[in-house]
């Protein structure tokens, strides 16, 4: 490459758009849950969430609240995934997670207020662009590694409605950076490169919305929106200069000029636009059943690298059921929650040049949570432990691959994600 | 002579950000109605960033939201410079943490949340040699998430502590061959946290308020390196590094006096501007010239504000709000080697606010403005010769508040 640099008078070589693939998932919380209570129900609490978990669940739980509470916890999932049974090494995601809620009145209204977010260790995003036709896990990995901001209003206007409205907030990058100078290939300690860098680290928002309404006779419903959003990230590089042999300072050294310059255009993140639909069942005072179905309007990905017919995804519906059990002692009590949910795939097979790789997703959870009260003068309210465990299994799914002579070829992918997960909540009712 | 001076005007970039709004204007619309004091009697959101300590007299729950931007008119040898405008959202939170007992009206806490319409951090890091505003106008083109706890210890002494947080950015670009001979390439970038902390104390005696606040070094960087050495360029990966955003460590005295309506606080800001010595790094290190210093020194801003209050009924009222302050330039005159331009600032605000309480809710609205003046200066041109800047920067905000 050298010698042909060094051949040619001008050489302008364009990389265009590069990659741009795969994005998926916009955050965690959509794949593992926010918090030990929704994660241990599967998701299913979108008609009764009553904690800070409501900005992401549905924000008009936060109408449940009698008093301030703050939340603070920390989630961690580990997957393991695998191609032919081999270990793609995809990255953890693991993170702090937190917020606060303060309820209150306007003109006798009930109302509140909440902040919510989840901090992943790795950053607030990552956004790799690995070339388009190299075969990747289409929705964990580093897409995970997003952080998630939000907040909601929610005001009460009868007593059996609560409605509310919020956003969440995303951060992505656009810009360019630029190099140029003499280069000496001779004598490179003589080189004199300056470079410029010319960047913005963008948000992107989207709205969330909520209602939740109580029917009666210990039934709860419910109905969450959350829009869709893409986050493209964009960076240029140009580097462009002269190739010296000779001192790069000796105006008499030979010089060949060159010029590279880089278009990587990625889609960052993409979360498609949810509807939830809730329902929860106070059967007794011990006894609490949930269900949830969540439609995710898949079919609006669009790959900037592929074709719209080459990789057109479904929209999936994903059933989710918990289960919990609180048992009264004195004046504390202790809660044991289990949940399942079945994520279908919106990926379709993946027969031609492009190589998503997931499957369909059974998740099954357990948690467990104790709630202190009334502590002492100082502590009026509770004091809540929370923690839960999570195992997700990937069906294996074949992919095989119409052209035999494809570079990728034929495999198996299958794998499991383990997720856990600790809060502690104070609440001042 | 005019034209190659508008021409080199026109050149002139908006550049880096380099400390964000809330330093540059102050944080909320009292504080920054009053000469960006307040570390002696904030007791809303904007205390996270004046003095976490004053969020100790939260009462009740207050949301804040609200809106703010700035235009600036800079000049630079006597032509106008491109600048982009700025704005922002805000939102505010403070709610007093209702323990019981001992601690029953003791801890506050405050999140505040400003929002810039377009980014979260602007970067523009130009060649050191290129004209360009160093403090301004991309500084306000900065996200501010700031969270803070305070603590009423008793006898007048609160203390607070809390965090302001930004992004910066570290990327990889590898440029290479691939099997066919033709050039290929891998990008990898990740988004950052970067935070720094704020701590304050407060004492009061009768009318008599002192406050010292303390803000920590925040910085955001950008490095992207790029590595070229795939498509024969002989050199090591490139730097392509700067920094987007520089708050320089702070300390806040201030004194106040309040009685009945009226307010009046005195301030003075250190800042320890000499530990941002380089915006930018070599582009290849030993393979390219050293970027020169910044060569910023230390400054002392001097601050004034004063508050009225008039009640019109016992559930309606208005407050009149004035100040000043006085920041200097922390920055030499440019050279045609190093180009970094800043001026002295001094700056007039004002602001009005009016509150009512409809039933048990208590609404407010504060209106806000500020007037800088970057008092002309002169030093050397890219070219050698003598050159002169300057201009005005105007603020302007809205909030409404509900205590709920």
């Amino acid at each position: 490459m050298r010698a042909m640099s060094l051949r040619c008078n001008v050489i302008a070589v364009v990389l265009g758009a590069l990659a741009g693939a795969s994005g998926a998932r916009a955050n965690p919380l959509d794949m593992y849950g926010f918090g030990p209570r929704g994660a241990s129900l599967a998701g299913a609490v979108g008609a009764d969430v009553a904690d800070t978990s409501a900005v992401y669940y549905n924000p008009a739980g936060l109408g449940r609240l009698r008093g301030l509470r703050v939340d603070l916890g920390y989630q961690y999932a580990a997957p393991t995934l695998r191609t032919d049974r081999r270990d793609n090494g995809v990255e953890a995601t693991r993170g702090i997670l937190g917020g606060i809620a303060a309820p209150g009145r306007v003109f006798g209204v009930p109302m509140a207020i909440g902040i919510a977010f989840h901090i992943p260790d790795a950053g607030l995003s990552q956004s790799p662009a690995p070339a388009a036709s190299q075969p990747r896990w289409a929705l964990y990995g580093a897409r995970l590694q997003r952080a998630y901001v939000a907040t909601a209003l929610t005001i009460a206007p009868v007593r059996w409605l609560r409605l509310a409205a919020g956003f969440a907030l995303t951060v992505g990058t656009a810009g360019g950076v630029a190099a140029e100078g003499r280069v000496s290939t001779t004598h490179p300690a003589t080189s004199a490169l300056s470079h410029t860098l010319d960047a913005d680290l963008t948000a992107a928002r989207y709205a969330q919305l909520g209602a939740q309404a109580d029917l009666g006779r210990g039934v709860s419903v419910g109905v969450t929106y959350r829009d869709a959003f893409v986050m493209e990230v964009g960076v240029d590089a140009s580097l462009r200069g002269q190739l010296v042999e000779g001192p790069a300072e000796d105006p008499r050294s030979p010089a060949t000029p060159f010029a590279y310059a880089l278009r990587a255009r990625t889609m960052a993140a993409f979360q498609p636009r949810q509807v939830a639909m809730s329902a929860a069942w106070q059967i007794n005072p011990r006894w609490r059943a949930g269900i949830d179905l969540t439609w995710s309007q898949w079919s609006r990905y669009e790959d900037p690298s592929a074709p719209r017919a080459a990789l057109r995804l479904y929209d999936t519906l994903t059933p989710r059921f918990g289960l919990s059990y609180d048992a009264p002692l004195g004046r504390h009590a202790v809660a044991l929650r289990a949940g399942y949910f079945w994520d279908p795939t919106p990926v379709p097979a993946q027969t031609g040049a492009t190589t998503l790789i997931d499957s369909n997703r059974h998740g099954f959870s357990v948690g467990v949570g104790a709630v202190l009260r009334r502590l002492g003068a100082a502590l009026p309210g509770s004091l809540s432990v929370d923690a839960f465990a999570a195992l997700h299994l990937l069906r294996p799914r074949a992919t095989r691959k119409l052209d035999p002579t494809d570079p990728v070829g034929d495999f198996i992918a299958s794998g499991h994600v383990l997720a856990t997960g600790v809060n502690l909540s104070v609440g001042f009712e | 002579m005019r034209r190659p001076a508008l021409l080199l005007a026109t050149l002139l970039l908006p550049q880096a950000a380099y400390a964000s709004p809330q330093d540059l204007f102050g944080y909320g619309p009292r504080a920054a109605a009053m000469g960006a004091t307040g570390a002696t009697f904030l007791d809303d959101y904007a205390a996270v960033h004046a003095n976490p300590a004053a969020l100790s007299r939260a009462r009740g729950r207050r949301l804040t939201l609200g809106y703010v931007g700035a235009a600036f008119r800079l000049r630079y040898d006597g032509a106008p410079v491109s600048a982009e405008n700025g704005s922002a959202m805000i939102l505010g939170v403070t709610a007093e943490l209702p323990f019981g007992g001992a601690l029953r009206h003791r801890l506050g806490v405050g999140v505040g949340l400003v929002l810039p319409t377009d980014v979260v951090v602007r970067a523009r890091v130009r060649r050191p040699e290129t004209p360009q505003f160093l403090l301004l106008p991309d500084r306000v083109q900065s996200i501010a998430v700031q969270l803070g706890l305070g603590a009423d210890l008793g006898h007048g002494l609160r203390v607070g502590v809390g965090a302001t947080a930004l992004a910066g950015l570290r990327g990889a670009v590898v440029l290479r061959a691939d099997e066919t001979g033709q050039p290929a390439a891998g990008f990898d970038e990740r988004v950052v946290a970067t935070w720094a902390p704020i701590a304050g104390i407060s004492w009061e005696r009768g009318p008599w308020r002192v406050a010292l606040a303390y803000r920590g070094e925040l910085v955001a960087r950008l490095d992207v390196t790029v590595d070229a050495r795939g498509l024969g360029v002989p050199v090591a990966p490139l730097n392509l590094s700067g920094v987007a955003q520089y708050d320089p460590h702070q300390l806040q005295l201030e004194g106040a006096w309040a009685r009945g309506p009226w307010t009046v606080a005195l301030a003075l800001t250190g800042k320890r501007w000499s530990d941002f010595q380089r915006v930018r790094e070599a582009t290849v290190e030993g393979a390219s010239p050293r970027p020169p210093l910044t060569e910023l020194h230390d400054t002392v801003v001097v601050r004034a504000g004063v508050e009225r209050r008039w009640d019109l009924t016992d559930r309606t009222g208005v407050t009149a709000r004035a100040g000043a302050f006085f920041e200097p330039s922390p920055a030499p005159p440019p050279t045609a080697s190093r180009g970094y331009l800043d001026n002295d600032r001094l700056a007039i605000t004002a602001g009005l606010a009016m509150h009512a309480v409809v039933g048990s809710t208590r609404f407010s609205a504060d209106l806000y403005g500020q007037l800088h003046a970057l008092l002309p200066r002169e030093g050397e041109g890219s070219n050698g010769r003598a050159v002169t800047y300057g201009g005005t920067v105007g603020v302007a905000g809205m909030t409404a508040s509900v205590d709920f």
